[in-house]
């Protein structure tokens, strides 16, 4: 398999950008991921799983630049990833999170998924 | 089970009114706690100069009324916001959120809030609760996220067949 197979995924007020760059998986987010989202970002992050272990990449980033806010329910759709993704050993793939400084709960929030598997995720803040 | 008094919270009438207080009684719905969220981040950044405080409370505000969502028993739900000086020690922050809710949801919420606010180290408390959720289905994470992430501090209170949950953290 060398193509990534995933569609984006667009709802009113949140969608989801898939992108296959340098042997790294790219998802860019946009909108507010809350209740409406819940079931489909947990569904696409296990697309997203399944694709980044048979293109054996290194890395999935998950672009939140554009993403003003995320309820409880979808951060745990990423503690379910990043769970699996840790308990796999050799790590299949780092997750990292590329943030933006001025939205400020991603700060928090993803400080504390890093404080949850410091060896699996890596957060990076972009130029504001 | 006795009726649901009115929530109290300040008001512009009181002796002494707070800095800014938001009021809100309603049917939650996905679009309207998504709503209210931003307009209470929006009036709360026009009297607080931390930005980071106002997302904090701007989650807070989000996660506590998506718990009177799911566990409201007659689908109604009140929230009050509001910014007081408090003599000697600064502003804080006040979010209050009230609903309806069943004996035993009522005094499970009371429990977990309880722990929430007794653990030394909140994010320690967080982050095994993470582990914990990865394994079930459900999140269980809303309330652990306001005392671990947003730094608030949290209390409950019940009042006949009401859950009150209140949120505060100091502010500049």
């Amino acid at each position: 398999m060398t193509h990534l197979d995933l569609t984006p995924l667009v709802r009113e007020g949140f969608a989801l950008k898939p992108n296959l760059d340098d042997g790294t998986i790219v998802v860019q987010f946009t909108g507010n991921a809350d209740m409406d989202a819940v079931d489909p970002l947990g569904a696409y992050l296990k697309l997203v799983h399944r694709s980044a272990v048979d293109l054996k990449v290194s890395r999935v980033s998950f672009d939140l630049s554009t993403l003003y806010f995320m309820n409880s329910s979808c951060f745990k759709a990423f503690v379910s990833l990043i769970d699996i993704v840790s308990r796999t050993d050799p790590r299949a793939y780092a997750v990292c999170f590329l943030t933006n400084p001025r939205i400020h709960w991603q700060r928090r929030s993803l400080e504390a998924l890093r404080y949850l598997a410091p060896k699996v995720v890596e957060v990076q803040p972009l130029p504001s | 089970m006795s009726a649901a008094e009115p929530l109290h919270a300040p008001t512009p009438g009181d002796s002494r009114p707070p800095d800014s207080a938001i009021r809100v009684s309603f049917r939650p719905t996905a679009m309207l706690i998504s709503s209210t969220r931003r307009f209470s981040a929006d009036v709360l950044a026009s009297v607080l100069p931390d930005p980071d405080c106002t997302s904090r409370v701007a989650l807070t505000i989000h996660e506590l009324l998506e718990n009177t969502f799911k566990y409201s028993t007659d689908g109604q739900a009140e929230l009050a916001v509001w910014v007081e000086n408090v003599d000697g020690r600064g502003r804080r922050v006040q979010v209050v959120a009230r609903n309806r809710a069943t004996r035993e949801q009522a005094e499970d919420l009371g429990r977990r809030i309880l722990a929430l606010s007794e653990a030394t180290n909140p994010m320690e408390l967080y982050v095994s609760m993470m582990r914990e959720s990865a394994q079930r289905s459900g999140s269980g994470l809303g309330l652990a996220r306001i005392r671990a992430e947003a730094e608030m501090d949290l209390s409950c209170a019940l009042e006949g067949d009401a859950v009150i949950v209140s949120a505060s953290t100091a502010a500049e």
